[in-house]
């Protein structure tokens, strides 16, 4: 019999315990891969890609707080902006676009803006790609043009179950309880094919429609036509580019220029968002220590199950011995036997992390209309399997040795 | 030997917590922003301060053009700081060149608000810039009230308070 079939006749005998061990080696293992990709993930869609926005022109007041709503559809914005400040800004050589919006509306749990029809038709969200309408790519319809005109996101047109025609009325504000535009009817006749962003957790609406809804004050109504005293929630900036794709470094003296308004401020999300992640990056430290204590722990396991079973064997291992075998070849069989059982482990723990991203990236979606991959490798997808080795190695070590000392004739004997 | 094993095992375990937990940002993360909290010239330029650290002007020059911004003192040198001359003569001593005049004139950033008057950004053009690699500009300006000298070294700073010549 070969030492291959050896170990797997051990491991066949004992496969409940053996297999215990597996799968607790690779609940850590998943664990670990699943939280280095959602976190390695995030870091990229919500930095590196940058939503298609190099900049931000908003109010003062956190600029954290400003790419959170105008980007993520979260938190609310900290005021408002004058649209002459707007156009001047727009005016700079720097711009290459810039895209107005107004905020502070919702429907169903989702933010309804008010945007230049633009964003739905020149503006990249990432490099090269449009907002689609296409029914092939999941869209439907087509992008507003008269003011009682929406359009939906298509993780908002999901969850709402909105169709080509429906109509709804936008609450005042992005509250419970807040007040209902009643008496305005909005109709839809777009839903974006998903882009897998945050742009896909909205409701757009043109910005004219803003300052016409009916339950608005008379000074916002006025800010339809009177150019002069309207006042929009920011704009969305694209900064002219430089050779290697990199922005033009006039953006900090652009930056430094609004910076100084009484009003204004520029904010670049690429300079915010690390500010997010130095937050909550508590979080993912803490899951990442506990799926490296269940790894631990479940080598410790498997040492335990080997040294007990290496005590159940004494007498196999002794004839072993005796029949030819050497110190070296039972030290190795345990060894061997810890490896497979961790790199077991470790495969199985890999499917079940990329199965548990797979699940993950699906409500995420949904949720906050971010896309994730489940098939994305990150840091710790190459290190499971020279880490599964190095666990079966340590764990195997101690049981490799006490087989190595064993004693032949002490052992050969019947335990009975 | 068993036991010891065990503790050793335990021990590694401890110390893969407090590994991960001690971490600092990880280096993915990114770096924080600064938004003019930083003894740091927001143009890249070179800083040199004004009185006791009263404010500072940052220059950058480039070509035959030297840029003037003038900024707070301290750590505060995010934040402009707008002064009413519209022209700010200085004098200026360069190595093998002598003596030179160079005129900083206001050229307010509209964007900010500023306009001739009240404004902290001046320009000034002249040829021998784009020739000379150091000099040192003397002047005067009235700044957060205060008449203070101005003294702008180039290419290393002005900073008599850190001992320093540059930031």
């Amino acid at each position: 019999m070969n030492f291959g079939r050896i170990v797997l006749r051990s491991l066949k005998h004992h496969r409940f315990s053996s297999s215990v061990a597996a799968i607790s080696i690779a609940m850590g293992i998943a664990l670990l891969v699943a939280v280095y990709s959602f976190r390695e993930q995030t870091y990229n869609t919500f930095t590196q890609v940058g939503l298609g926005v190099d900049a931000i022109l908003g109010p003062k007041g956190s600029p954290l707080q400003i790419v959170l709503n105008s980007l993520y559809h979260l938190e609310e914005m900290p005021g408002k902006i004058q649209w002459s400040y707007y156009q001047e800004v727009e005016k700079d050589p720097l711009i290459v676009q810039a895209i107005p919006f107004a905020v502070g509306h919702s429907y169903g749990g989702f933010r309804v803006n008010a945007i230049d029809p633009r964003f739905l038709t020149e503006f990249e969200y990432l490099p090269g790609k449009r907002f689609s309408f296409s029914e092939k790519e999941g869209g439907q319809g087509r992008a507003f043009h008269a003011p009682t005109e929406a359009v939906a996101g298509w993780a908002a047109a999901k969850v709402l179950h909105l169709q080509l025609g429906d109509e709804f009325s936008p609450v005042c504000g992005v509250r419970e309880g807040e007040p209902i535009h009643e008496t305005d009817r909005l109709r839809f006749v777009g839903i974006l094919a998903p882009t897998g962003t945050p742009h896909d957790r909205a409701i757009y609406i043109p910005l004219e429609t803003f300052y016409l809804l009916s339950g608005h004050p008379v000074e916002t109504q006025k800010m339809a036509k009177d150019l002069e005293y309207r006042e929009i929630s920011g704009a969305y900036l694209k900064i002219r580019r430089i050779r290697g794709g990199a922005l033009h470094p006039g953006i900090q003296g652009l930056k430094y220029a609004i910076n100084q308004s009484d009003r204004n401020q520029l904010v670049v999300p690429n300079e915010v968002m690390p500010r997010l992640f130095n937050i909550i990056g508590w979080v993912d430290r803490v899951l990442i220590a506990i799926a490296a204590i269940l790894t631990v722990l479940s080598a410790l396991f498997l040492f335990f199950s080997l040294l007990s079973a290496l005590r159940e064997r004494r007498r196999d291992l002794a004839l072993f011995r005796a029949l030819g075998a050497t110190r070296r070849t039972v030290m190795g069989l345990m060894i061997f036997e810890a490896l497979i059982i961790s790199l077991l482990g470790g495969i199985l723990g890999l499917l079940i992390g990329h199965g548990l991203i797979s699940v993950g990236a699906h409500f995420i979606k949904v949720e906050t209309g971010v896309a994730f991959a489940a098939g994305y490798l990150s840091r710790a997808d190459w290190l499971v399997l020279p880490g599964a080795t190095l666990v079966g190695l340590l764990a195997g070590l101690l049981p490799g040795i006490q087989a190595y000392r064993l004693g032949v004739l002490k052992n050969l004997s019947p335990i009975s | 030997m068993i036991r010891k094993f065990s503790v050793g095992l335990c021990s590694l375990c401890l110390m893969i917590c407090v590994g991960v937990l001690l971490l600092g940002p990880a280096p993915a993360l990114g770096r924080e922003e600064h938004q003019g909290h930083g003894h740091e010239a927001p143009h890249g330029g070179i800083l040199n301060v004004i009185g006791k650290e009263l404010a500072h002007v940052e220059v950058l020059i480039e070509g035959d053009t030297l840029e003037a911004w003038f900024v707070g003192g301290g750590q505060d040198t995010g934040r402009s700081v707008r002064i009413k001359a519209a022209e700010i003569p200085l004098k200026v001593a360069s190595p093998g060149k002598g003596e030179m005049k160079l005129v900083l004139r206001a050229s307010p950033l509209k964007l900010a608000g500023e306009k001739a008057g009240d404004c902290s950004h001046y320009v000034a053009k002249a040829k021998w810039l784009s020739e000379v690699k150091e000099f040192e500009a003397r002047g005067e300006v009235i700044i957060k009230g205060i008449r203070e000298k101005l003294i702008i070294r180039h290419p290393g700073g002005y900073d008599p308070i850190h001992g320093k010549e540059s930031h």
